[in-house]
């Protein structure tokens, strides 16, 4: 019965302290998701431009292509609790001890993160979508950014959804490690309880369930995105106005 | 045949299994006198301190872990993982306070206990080396007498145990000095090492807003820092830390000064500069019952 009042406890006296890291929790992931798919499409973008004739261009073609795989290689490559630590304190050692702002600078860290491996991910997606579709797209006079914009970037985001809303899911958890520079989140709140209350197992045993309801919540809520814009099962591929026997039904499978 | 094989495996694991889940044999620690009996006992002390140093280095048989940080400490001696740990001696009254199942064996230093100087067990103010602020504060610290020490360390004790609860009497240290003009200090702890610095959720008995948080600092290091600010005419900004960003911290700036239960070892002194010592104490050994 002691365990049960130990929780109680701690949920009636640092509930506050656990929302906020909740919400801390979820705007860093949010935020960092979105932005990291932004940067992954741009770069998937960037990457697939066919190779200018110009030597001009080929060759800062071929440096942005270069800058970009550094850039997903070291960001993949290393734990993104090592790149809080270098950035943050990087940071104020450059700046005379000024130190960035802890919410944005958790955020910058997320995204960036994210953003790297959204770089793979979108590359997947584009490489996905039949190259027929890129063909009938530039016979019909686009240009590139057209023909991503409006033929190829919808279908990918179709493809990826369940890859960014896994790595949405993973964002939520992995914010933990920002503890280590002091941003508020779920996790750093579940260390500063740990010492006022002295209840270790307790304290994580609450984290623990409160970060589970979270990431399911979401999973599900993404499940029927996913549903929604995968679109009925039941539809009509040719219609007949005047013999509805010839039009072509297809029907869900039971 | 397989058949018969496989069967003894399992028993054979099964076995293994249910031997390994016995737990060990109990170390007697009630009657430990001096270092050389806790031969053969599993002893624990907080990552990066001296705490840690003298274990290893002046203990012979003893099984070191190493945690990093208090909590941990106290939650390995709780689920029996450890025979006890290292802590200096307010720390143990703190503990004892709050947990009536724990109890302290009291080594003296360079008597009974572990051999170290002042600057192992003392603590003391750290600066950036080269802050023409050492001076100033050695001199504000040296105004404060033994008494005033020993009773604020007992106040803090007292404050720890229940820090909601309002202090019967005026704190043993304080300074008429409201001048803020000369700019900010800021002060680095980790807010989590009672009775020397502690978090809470209130501003009880005087207790610090910790900056870029909801909560409050307390404890001997924040009423210290509290007087040194005042008496310097700034204002106090305190700051929690890792243990291990204390050090950086200071040298990047970030912080001015760290009052963090600290001692001025040889190779801390080689990365900050340390004032006098505000506090000294034994290195105790903390047990369960």
């Amino acid at each position: 019965m002691n365990f049960f009042n130990n929780i109680s406890n701690i949920l009636e006296k640092y509930s506050g302290l656990l929302f906020k890291g909740l919400g801390y929790t979820m705007l860093i992931a949010l935020i960092g998701t979105v932005i990291g798919l932004i940067i992954g499409l741009c770069t998937g973008i960037i990457r697939t431009i066919p190779v200018s004739k110009n030597k001009a261009i080929a060759i800062i073609q071929k440096c942005v292509n270069v800058l970009i795989s550094v850039y997903v290689e070291v960001f993949r490559g290393t734990p993104m609790m090592v790149q809080a630590m270098v950035i943050y304190w990087g940071y104020a050692f450059m700046n005379g001890g000024n130190t960035l702002p802890l919410i944005p600078a958790g955020i910058f860290i997320v995204s960036i993160n994210t953003g790297a491996y959204m770089t793979e991910i979108v590359r997947g997606g584009i490489i996905s979508v039949d190259k027929g579709q890129f063909e009938a797209a530039y016979s019909c006079g686009m240009n590139h950014f057209r023909v991503m914009l409006h033929v190829i970037i919808p279908q990918v985001m179709k493809n990826i959804l369940p890859s960014v809303s896994n790595e949405f899911v993973i964002n939520i958890k992995d914010t933990s490690v920002l503890n280590v520079i002091g941003v508020m989140e779920l996790f750093y709140q579940a260390t500063k309880i740990q010492t006022m209350t002295f209840q270790i197992f307790e304290t994580y045993l609450i984290v623990c369930v409160i970060y589970f309801i979270m990431t399911f919540t979401i999973t599900r809520l993404l499940r029927l995105a996913e549903k929604k814009l995968s679109g009925s099962n039941s539809y009509t591929i040719c219609g007949s106005q005047s013999d509805p026997n010839a039009e072509i039904r297809i029907k869900e499978a039971k | 045949m397989k058949r018969f094989f496989s069967l003894i495996l399992v028993v054979a694991l099964m076995l293994c299994a249910f031997t390994s889940c016995g737990g060990r044999d109990k170390f007697n620690m009630a009657d430990v006198k001096s270092l050389s009996d806790l031969n053969g006992a599993i002893i624990a002390a907080q990552t990066g301190t001296f705490h840690l140093d003298a274990l290893t280095e002046q203990t012979e048989g003893v099984d070191v872990r190493e945690y990093p940080d208090f909590t941990q400490l106290l939650t390995a001696l709780n689920s029996g993982a450890i025979d006890g740990y290292v802590a200096e001696e307010p720390t143990a009254y703190a503990v004892i306070e709050q947990n009536p199942g724990l109890a302290y064996i009291a080594l003296k230093n360079n008597d009974t206990g572990f051999t170290a100087s002042d600057a192992d067990t003392g603590i003391a103010v750290a600066f950036k080396t080269g802050s023409e602020y050492v001076a100033t504060v050695n001199e504000i610290l040296s105004g404060i007498s033994q008494e005033t020490r020993a009773k604020l360390m007992q106040q803090a004790v007292v404050m720890s145990a229940n820090t909601d609860a309002v202090l019967s009497e005026p704190l043993a240290l304080s300074s008429t000095n409201t001048d803020t003009s000369n700019g900010t200090l800021k002060i680095a702890m980790e807010c989590a090492y009672a009775p020397f610095n502690w978090s809470q959720l209130t501003d009880a008995n005087g207790a610090v807003k910790i900056q870029g948080s909801d909560l409050y600092a307390n404890g001997y290091d924040v009423q210290i820092a509290k007087y040194v600010a005042a008496q310097m005419g700034m204002e106090l900004e305190i700051y929690s830390a890792k243990w291990d960003a204390l050090i950086a911290g200071v040298q990047a700036n970030t912080y001015d000064a760290i009052i963090a239960g600290m001692s001025p070892t040889a190779e801390r002194e080689a990365e900050v500069d340390f004032t006098d010592c505000y506090y000294n104490s034994n290195l105790v050994i903390i047990y369960k019952k």
